[in-house]
């Protein structure tokens, strides 16, 4: 039985602050020392070890270090080019990293007149055969795989992984953000393994036909901005341990937690500015910051006033003071109001108010499914029916008030509280 | 009950017919002399393998408005020329010519006596036609003319339209003779050669000159005739009767020798087709058929018979079928006309003197209308 | 009419039934054009009705025929035959062209008696031209005549506005409909869902649309079915499916439509796996087993759902899933489609009803996607979008509509055009979708149809008067067509090319460039 680690999107070289530099220099130690305490016969970096092609000397020296001990250990490495740390003219630090031979790039290429026709590595302790091709950015990657010579990849015999940096449409998931993505028929069929890199969320999918396990470790800590929000949720992070002999034996989660996190989801809307900014202010007395990673999202439409009446950054200031390693913010989906209703027409009143509500409905951003689209329109006019209905003769003001009460709640479903 | 009297109107006809037989030769009258209707008369006609060519006229005429004192008729004129069964394109006539014509009545003192006489004139569609056309001054008559007359009666307006009309036949057939047809050709008119009205002898006589300057046989063919046997049979049935002993399926006969000066037609009666139950009253310009050598004779019914093969109506020339179709006056133009003559009418500030006259003649149609 | 070939000329009739006698020899065909030159103007006129015309009677032509047949010895023959015996061909007016400025109107008097027509030529259609934003039907056709002019259709005009496509099996509908996606392969202004039942439009085998030479940036394939390279696997979470989307394609009773509201309601997007698995809620109510036995067995025969001995819920047409595949599926898609690109969705392993319920989702988001550009105003920046289903009456047929209720096809058929969103519905029998539907889609693209009833029910809802038109409709060939819209000046009888012309014209045209890729 063998084994090999899948690492990737290490993205060494992304964290500016110092703190965080640490912790992401640490997970990244950890990962390798895991593989080594493991005995893995070998390793396999699916793109983006760096963020950049020419990470600052810092990164660098930390990178050469720990994979010279692996080196000396015989555990080859086998790397493809990431979207971040590829190079056009083999200047990356990838490349300084195969010249002394503490990596081995996985694309070999026999030719590319008319197809691109690729050439295995063999793993010299296992036999396995490994190819792969590189990432690029906006997805150009996906121009490679379709003039790749598909068939001499999938007559190899034994056992085969596939190295590639890049989004399959099929494996995508909520939780993966819009990303360029290919199909999964791009990449060639019958290998046993196809070590994933990019989709910085951990996935294992089997059962496409023809095409065996396909894997994502997902980022080891932070690749992204928008992992934060994902890493807050206890998402895991780590790597795979693969099992194998003349197939997949078994896929084993490694996961590494080297920091903790708080996470605020503050929804404003409807609020006016001040009461989002006192309501906010509540929510973060109400964490310990210490020693964290404070993650506050700020989302919703304010009914009032401006959004930059919340002062968001005395707030992260408030929170570093209290001990926060560092904190971040998402205010991508907090605005302020300002909408307008077009009108439209219909051949009676009924329909006129149906049509209003059609064409405007669009511009209520609001999640539940039933205040939007067609049920929406739908509640909103036997909402209006309601609110419409008179008041009888002989029926005090206040009664007239509970019972448009009573079947406006009944309407919404909304418990008396 | 009303059967009854038909069966016995039916057996009393029949008997009475038949007792009639065929009798053996035309009635005798002062105009012809009658020939033996016998089998061993009757000649075959051959098949011809180079038919002569043929020009067949006829006209028609309808009448558009009508009064006592007028009356207004389309008339059409055609001819057409074959050979055998194909049609040869007319050289430098215009197949077709059509015309109005006016009758109307006037007095004419004669002492103390008031006559009415009839006058007509003719309006050619085509202005440069006119000459092609009799002369009004030969289309005058007086309503006692006895050409004209039945009985004691005046003779009715229209019928001078009738007679304008076959003038102008006549007068066509003259063109037709000498701009279209040379030697050896043949010319038919549509009904008898026989002179029937006053004046009709000057054009009949004009046409039988420009056949014989121009060798062209003038002839006619009747669909119809009143003609008796000397038992007072129909002579068109005797002599298909008789040629039931007859071996050949297309034949002539000849039947009477014309000697009066205004018949001119040696009467044959024919058969053209071995299927076809028809046999019509034939007639050959005398002068031109006592000239005539017995295979020419022979010839002019060969071809007259190689024209005479289509279905439409099998046994009866095709050519005069042909004549039919075009010099037909149908309904629908006389409508169409009709119309259009009343507007003209409406337009002359003497219209209502036109229109009043009128009435008198429409009283049976508004009865028509009346009743359904 | 000098130096033109004329055919006929007109001896009568009536408008709408014009009579022209046939030349000899000239063989006028049914759907022929023709021109009858009037001043300035050319009128064109197509024949519908071919009868034969005769001075003879009736009774003399059989005669005739039985002395042929029966070889009776008679002498006899119908002398001038061509003279007498001809044909008369019916003809109403589609269209009085303008010589000067080429401007058409419908035209309101009859021809001059006795003008002389001649076959329409190329010159004689030059209005008809190209404009922008269009796409390729096909050329004229004159009868059985191809005419070298070509007809484009506006594209964003009758896609929003909805086209259908009726013909019976064999005439070329398949052909037509590629034809037409090539075209909008073309450009990005129009982004089309093709639910592909039989799955001949992709070309996995022979051609097809992968073909062209713009396959790659502006189609994509969606088959659950060993896909070619570049093509994508149709997996749909079950997460996908709510309840609405199987509003009038599957019928529920009471007690299992308040089981569905309420197993969606409590286990929210996992409703169907609640359901499949038996899972139990402290807030669900009980229900009959028997209701909920339907249920399952209803997502078994629709969805090809079940559950195996582990409990692990399994799709045995490997389309629906219930982990984690296939969860942005038909989100993808309508991004797709909204950047104007042409998906197919190869739908022959499915049921009916999960054809429909996977449209149902797809069109459905799309529907609700362009009510919201338009409410933002954003409408005229997005490419139209159709909706390419066969067999429409499975959605749109009278009594699916009575029995099942309205479902988000009819809803488009309806209401759709405000949103620039359509339909092309393929049909064998037009008879069953009701008339205000019918009346809705603004071009009927007719083939041939022997069924008197469904070129009855065609005709009556087209957009131009096609009431004497039933002859041409039935005796349409392969490939051939009319197009009846509002988008065109009178009804068009056109031959649509044959697609593996279309694939080679175009090989033609774009040549093959090799160059050396470099792979860093």
């Amino acid at each position: 039985m063998y084994t090999f680690a899948h690492i990737s999107d290490c993205h060494l070289g992304f964290q500016k602050q110092e703190k965080l530099q640490k912790i992401e220099q640490d997970i990244f130690e950890n990962a390798l020392d895991l593989c080594l305490k493991k005995k893995v016969n070998f390793i396999l970096i699916s793109g983006d070890l760096f963020h950049n092609s020419l990470p600052d000397m810092r990164v660098t020296r930390y990178a050469f270090r720990k994979f010279k001990e692996l080196y000396e250990q015989n555990i080859p490495i086998y790397v493809v080019y990431g979207s971040h740390d590829y190079s056009p003219v083999s200047n990356s630090v990838i490349d300084l990293l195969t010249d002394v031979g503490y990596l081995k790039k996985a694309t070999i290429v026999k030719d590319s007149e008319n197809k691109i026709c690729l050439d295995f590595l063999e793993d010299s302790a296992t036999g396995a055969k490994i190819v792969g091709l590189p990432g690029r950015t906006v997805g150009l990657e996906k121009k490679y795989y379709e003039i790749l010579d598909r068939e001499s990849l999938e007559a190899e015999d034994g056992f085969k992984i596939f190295l590639f940096h890049g989004g399959i449409d099929e494996l995508k998931s909520k939780a993966t953000p819009e990303m360029d993505s290919m199909p999964l028929s791009l990449l060639p069929r019958s290998f046993d393994y196809y070590a994933g890199g990019h989709v910085h969320a951990k996935s294992i999918e089997n059962g496409y036909d023809g095409y065996g396990t396909i894997a994502y470790p997902g980022t080891l800590f932070i690749g992204h901005h928008s992992d934060w929000e994902i890493s807050t949720k206890r998402t895991q992070r780590g790597f795979f341990i693969v099992s194998f002999d003349k197939k997949i034996e078994n896929i084993e989660f490694v996961s590494l937690q080297k920091a903790e996190f708080e996470f605020i989801d503050f929804n404003a809307d409807g609020m006016s500015a001040s009461k989002a900014r006192s309501e906010l202010e509540k929510q973060v007395e109400n964490i310990d910051p210490k020693e964290k990673i404070v993650f506050i999202k700020i989302r919703g439409e304010l009914s009032s006033g401006k959004t930059s009446e919340i002062d968001l950054g005395k707030i992260g200031e408030h929170l570093r003071n209290q001990g926060a390693i560092d904190v971040k913010i998402n205010q991508r989906q907090f605005s302020s109001k300002e909408y307008s209703i077009t009108p439209a027409r219909g051949s009676d009143r009924d329909e006129t108010i149906k049509n209003i509500f059609s064409e405007n409905i669009g511009q209520v951003k609001i999640k539940q499914p039933e205040l939007v689209g067609q049920e929406g329109v739908a509640l909103a006019q036997k909402l209006l029916h309601k609110l419409k209905q008179p008041k009888s003769l002989d029926e005090k003001i206040s009664d007239y008030q509970k019972r448009i009460e009573d079947d406006v709640n009944q309407l919404l479903e909304l418990d008396e509280k | 009950m009303t059967y009854d009297s038909l069966k016995s109107l039916v057996d009393e006809l029949v008997t009475k017919v038949e007792n009639q037989g065929n009798g053996t030769k035309m009635l005798e009258s002062k105009y012809f002399e009658s020939l033996q209707l016998d089998p061993a008369n009757f000649k075959e006609i051959k098949e011809i393998t180079k038919p002569k060519k043929i020009a067949y006229v006829d006209g028609g005429n309808r009448e558009l408005l009508r009064a006592t004192n007028y009356v207004v008729e389309l008339n059409r004129l055609y001819f057409s020329i074959f050979q055998g069964k194909e049609r040869i394109t007319p050289l430098h006539l215009n197949p077709r010519i059509e015309f109005f014509s006016y009758v109307v009545s006037k007095i004419k003192k004669s002492g103390a006596k008031s006559e009415v006489f009839y006058d007509a004139n003719l309006f050619p569609y085509k202005l440069e036609n006119k000459k092609l056309l009799p002369s009004p001054s030969d289309l005058s008559f007086s309503s006692t003319d006895r050409t004209m007359t039945i009985g004691d009666q005046r003779a009715v307006i229209n019928s001078v339209s009738a007679i304008a009309r076959r003038f102008s036949e006549k007068s066509f057939a003259y063109e037709v003779v000498e701009n279209e047809l040379s030697e050896g050709d043949i010319l038919i008119l549509d009904g008898s050669l026989q002179n029937s009205f006053t004046n009709e002898r000057k054009y009949s006589k004009k046409l039988f000159d420009a056949g014989l300057k121009k060798g062209v046989i003038i002839c006619g063919l009747t669909k119809t005739s009143t003609l008796f046997t000397d038992t007072g049979t129909s002579l068109l049935g005797s002599v298909r009767n008789i040629s039931e002993n007859v071996k050949f399926g297309r034949w002539y006969v000849p039947v009477a020798i014309p000697k009066f000066e205004d018949v001119k037609g040696m009467i044959f009666v024919i058969k053209l087709h071995p299927q076809s139950e028809h046999v019509f009253r034939f007639e050959i310009f005398v002068d031109q058929y006592n000239e005539l050598e017995e295979q020419q004779i022979d010839d002019i019914f060969s071809s007259l018979a190689s024209n005479s093969n289509d279905l439409a109506m099998l046994g009866y020339p095709y050519g005069l079928i042909d004549a039919d179709t075009h010099a037909r006056v149908r309904l629908s133009d006389r409508e169409f006309y009709h119309n259009i003559l009343l507007s003209e009418i409406s337009r002359h500030p003497e219209w209502k003197k036109i229109m009043d006259h009128s009435k008198t003649q429409t009283a049976h149609d508004d009865l028509n209308l009346a009743v359904g | 009419m000098e130096k033109l070939d004329i055919v006929g000329q007109i001896v009568g009739g009536q408008v709408g039934q014009i009579a022209i006698r046939e030349k000899g020899g000239k063989q006028i065909e049914l759907g022929d054009l023709l021109v009858s030159k009037e001043g300035n103007s050319t009128l064109i006129l197509q024949v519908f009705d071919l009868v034969y015309g005769s001075q003879i009677p009736r009774g003399t032509h059989e005669l005739m025929s039985g002395i042929n047949l029966e070889k009776v010895p008679y002498d006899a023959e119908i002398f001038e035959p061509d003279l007498r015996n001809y044909v008369l061909a019916f003809v109403k007016a589609l269209a009085k062209i303008d010589s000067k400025d080429s401007s058409v109107a419908i035209p309101k008097v009859l021809p001059p008696f006795f003008s002389e027509v001649a076959l329409v030529t190329e010159e004689d259609l030059k209005f008809l031209s190209r404009g922008d934003d269009s796409f390729y039907v096909g050329k004229i056709r004159s009868g059985s005549k191809i005419i070298d002019v070509p007809v484009w259709l506006p594209s964003r005009d009758v896609f929003s506005h909805h086209i259908l496509i009726p013909a019976t099996t064999g005439r070329g509908k398949s052909n037509l409909v590629k034809t037409i996606l090539w075209h909008v392969l073309n450009e990005k202004n129009v982004g089309a869902l093709v639910l592909d039942p039989h799955d001949e439009y992709y070309g996995r085998k022979e051609k097809g649309l992968k073909d062209h030479p713009k396959a790659k940036e502006n189609l994509v394939y969606y088959t659950p079915n060993n896909p070619q390279a570049g093509a994508n696997f149709l997996v749909v979470n079950l997460h996908s499916i709510r309840p609405e989307h199987f509003n009038g394609i599957v019928t529920f009773s009471d007690p299992q439509e308040g089981a569905i509201r309420t197993y969606h309601k409590v286990f929210g997007d996992d409703w169907i796996s609640a359901i499949l698995q038996e899972r139990t809620h402290p807030n669900l109510e009980d229900f009959s087993k028997n209701t909920l036995a339907v249920l399952r067995r209803v997502f078994r025969l629709t969805l090809g759902l079940d559950v195996d001995s582990d409990g692990e819920i399994i799709c045995y047409n490997r389309i629906f899933d219930a982990g984690s595949k296939g969860v942005k599926t038909t989100d993808q898609i309508v991004k797709d489609i909204e950047s104007g690109k042409v998906v197919v969705l190869d739908t022959s392993r499915l049921a009916d009803e999960a054809e429909l319920i996977i449209g149902s989702i797809i069109a459905g988001k799309v529907f609700e996607r362009y009510q919201n550009h338009k409410a933002a105003g954003e409408l005229e920046d997005k490419p139209v979008v159709t909706v390419v289903i066969e067999e429409a009456p499975r959605v749109l047929g009278e009594d699916v509509l009575k029995n099942e209720g309205n479902n988000i096809f009819s809803r488009i058929a309806k209401e759709g055009r405000k949103f620039q969103v359509g339909l092309t519905a393929i049909t064998q029998l037009s008879s069953v979708i009701p008339k205000t539907i019918l009346a809705n889609i603004n071009t009927k693209i007719i083939l041939g149809n022997e069924m008197q009833q469904e070129r009855s029910a065609v005709i009556a809802s087209a957009s131009q008067d096609l009431s004497s038109d039933d002859r041409n409709i039935a005796s349409l060939d392969k490939g051939e067509a009319i197009i009846s819209s509002i988008f065109v000046p009178f009804a068009i009888p056109i031959k649509i090319p044959l697609f593996d012309e279309l694939i080679n014209n175009s090989k033609n045209e774009t040549p093959k460039t090799k160059a050396k890729t470099k792979v860093f």
